[in-house]
């Protein structure tokens, strides 16, 4: 009560405010480090390519504490790349999002865009997956970003 | 030593002089920078060429800065698309000419939105120079012609690649007979950069409730109509609510009753077209395809009418009950205010109608619904089954002579007489229409096939579209009232009679009335000549 009335009602609502975000904030952040995204890929023709055909499997894992979770919806954002300092578009998935299974794992199409020597040579392609079951408050989630280097060809 | 200096100095002023000459002489030659010099703008400019010579006031475009719309194929500031980003920094550092994308128009607008903004374009003078609005406003005089244009060479082919004696060589011949790209005097007035991928609509099906009530993918209208009566009922929704199951949904954007709706333009009006265009002389150069002249005289000739004395009425009478069968019988009461989106993630709705752009969405959508699974099959055409005036079909294997989906117009009202910007417009739409830009945009944009020859489809949009059969559609067109104002009367009308305001007589007169007016309002907007109709 004396804190109250030495900086005043209206300080005390701010103040009380700032400090449950701060604690939302932090639950979530908490929260969110207890889970793990990782990824493996494999291409079809066996190698990396800027060649829309040669698709990829992107297959990302969630865990926590070691252990699969399924059921989580992940979020992949389309892939993007830089080029002349912009960032553009750098292919397609087949789908944004997808559920995880019994093992934790979900599994992403990746159609490498076609290098186009004029417009768009082979490059690195940068990814952006998260799980947007991993944050319960204020939206802050667990993030794995990745890069694919792609060549031409089988260079 | 005074002759050796004036020997020098005539060498080289011979060398000066040869090389200025050669300079002259090689217009048709390309430069180190990739375009050639000037010289065909000025054969071009001897043609005769109308680009808005006699209007004036201000442009949105300046000599080094074109201001283009591409509309739905315009940058996005999240780099979802970024195809023509690229095309037109690479055009800059080709040509020192800047590309800057309107960002004021309504891209999920239809002809009501865009023609307002075009207005508003006209009235505060910052149209573009380059647009798209469906080709749709000819009555309005906004598009140049580009007859000449599309012969000249395209600046940025090599030489003895299509297109390296006349740009229109690099484009399918029958899009030259398209009304996207062609006018009713038969004028080039767009070119295409995209095409549609077989066909511009699509329905999308919910392969559980398909497979609960037994049924297969249609082939033609009767057997979707059939579909639809057979999915009734309750059923269980994604959320576990028992739902009442919802057969079709309209469009998301369809929220009144028109008569040139996607129905009709899809799926109705060419089959009843094609028996005018078989039992008439409605096609009179005879060349397989209704142009829009050959529309227009077909309604002035009355083809197209309702009416009890019309010699083809009873084509018409059929034509529009089909139409009208569809709302009133098959669209569920209320449905104009329906959330159809909604209730077709949540699993309640058989089919539902949209682009075939929305078909990543819905992959996307599917990790959602976990519980069922989508299909998508092309609008199905009416044939005999569904009247003796509706003509049978053949299929393809793919797409067959898609129309254009993004195509644009040079605008009168963006250049007003103004060279510079006429060049640097011809210049970015012959950039834009190489096969390497095409690729970029279709690779990027998904469900569109590129508009010239040689261009590779995109991976996805093959694995899961255009590996099917596709009905081969006839190249003819129900035509509606043809200008904005004469269509909203049309289109009331028609509304009324769905909703049984007014009986078959009176829809049928105004059927007569209103696309007699606008056809004769079209023609001479468009100062057709009709002595040998």
């Amino acid at each position: 009560m004396k804190i109250i009335k030495k900086i005043g009602t209206k300080w005390t609502v701010v103040l009380l405010i700032v400090a449950v975000l701060a604690g939302c904030t932090l639950f979530d952040l908490i929260y969110a480090q207890s889970y793990e995204l990782s990824y493996t890929y494999t291409a079809k023709e066996g190698y990396l390519s800027a060649d829309s055909k040669n698709t990829v499997t992107i297959e990302v894992t969630l865990t926590r504490n070691g252990k699969p979770v399924s059921g989580h919806l992940l979020w992949m954002d389309s892939p993007t790349m830089i080029l002349d300092g912009e960032r553009v578009s750098g292919g397609d998935l087949k789908v944004n999002q997808v559920a995880t299974d019994e093992n934790g794992k979900a599994e992403y199409t990746y159609y490498p865009y076609t290098a186009n020597p004029k417009f768009k040579p082979a490059g690195v392609v940068d990814f952006s997956v998260r799980d947007l079951d991993s944050s319960i408050i204020v939206e802050i989630y667990v993030q794995e970003k990745f890069s694919l280097d792609l060549r031409t060809g089988e260079d | 030593m005074k002759n050796w200096k004036k020997v020098i100095a005539s060498v080289m002023a011979g060398m000066l002089l040869l090389s200025v000459v050669a300079g002259c002489s090689g217009g048709g030659e390309k430069k180190d920078d990739g375009y050639v010099s000037a010289d065909w703008m000025e054969d071009l400019l001897a043609t005769g060429l109308d680009y808005g010579q006699d209007l004036t006031g201000g442009i949105a475009s300046t000599e080094d800065t074109l201001v283009v719309d591409l509309h739905t194929h315009m940058p996005t500031t999240d780099g979802t698309i970024s195809a023509t980003k690229i095309i037109a920094n690479e055009f800059y550092k080709e040509t020192g000419i800047k590309v800057k994308f309107v960002t004021n128009k309504d891209l999920n607008g239809q002809e009501e939105e865009v023609s307002e903004w075009l207005i508003k374009r006209v009235n505060t003078e910052t149209m573009p120079a380059i647009s798209f609005s469906w080709s749709r406003f000819t009555d309005r005089d906004y598009y140049m012609n580009l007859n000449d244009v599309m012969l000249i060479p395209n600046q940025f082919v090599e030489e003895g690649q299509e297109g390296s004696e006349a740009w229109k060589d690099m484009f399918p011949e029958y899009l030259w007979k398209q009304r996207e790209q062609v006018d009713a005097n038969g004028n080039i007035i767009a070119v295409p950069i995209t095409l549609n991928a077989g066909t511009a609509t699509c329905w999308f099906y919910n392969k559980s409730i398909y497979e609960k009530f037994g049924l297969s993918v249609p082939q033609n209208w009767t057997e979707f109509l059939d579909n639809a009566s057979k999915i009734t009922g309750t059923g269980v929704d994604s959320d576990g609510n028992t739902v009442e199951y919802s057969a079709i949904a309209p469009y998301g954007n369809e929220k009144s009753i028109n008569a040139n709706n996607w129905i009709n333009t899809f799926s109705i009006g060419p089959s009843f077209a094609a028996y005018l265009m078989q039992n008439t002389d409605l096609d009179l150069d005879k060349d397989g395809a209704v142009s829009e002249a050959e529309q227009l005289r077909g309604v002035t000739k009355g083809y197209f009418s309702p009416a009890e004395t019309a010699a083809y009425g009873a084509v018409a009478r059929d034509y529009y009950k089909v139409c009208k069968d569809y709302y009133a019988n098959y669209l569920p009461e209320g449905w104009i205010n329906t959330d159809w989106q909604t209730k077709w993630n949540q699993g309640s709705v058989g089919m539902i109608n949209n682009g075939v752009w929305q078909f990543k969405n819905e992959l996307n959508a599917e990790a959602v619904h976990e519980s069922w699974d989508f299909g998508m099959f092309p609008a199905p055409l009416a044939d005999s089954s569904v009247s003796q005036y509706a003509v049978d079909f053949e299929m393809s294997d793919g797409p067959y002579q898609s129309t254009a989906s993004l195509f644009v117009n040079i605008m009168k009202d963006g250049i007003k007489g103004n060279k510079t910007v006429l060049q640097n417009a011809i210049l970015f739409l012959q950039y834009l229409t190489t096969v390497d830009s095409i690729n970029l945009i279709i690779e990027e944009f998904g469900s569109e096939l590129g508009a010239v020859n040689n261009t590779t489809p995109n991976e996805k949009l093959s694995e899961y579209w255009l590996n099917q059969k596709f009905p081969i559609v006839p190249n003819c067109e129900w035509p509606d009232a043809f200008t904005v104002t004469q269509n909203s009367y049309l289109n009331a009308n028609f509304s009324k009679w769905v909703n049984g305001e007014i009986d078959d007589a009176a829809f049928y007169a105004a059927v007569d009335t209103y696309q007699q007016a606008g056809a004769s309002e079209y023609i001479e907007s468009l100062g057709l000549d009709t002595s040998e109709w």
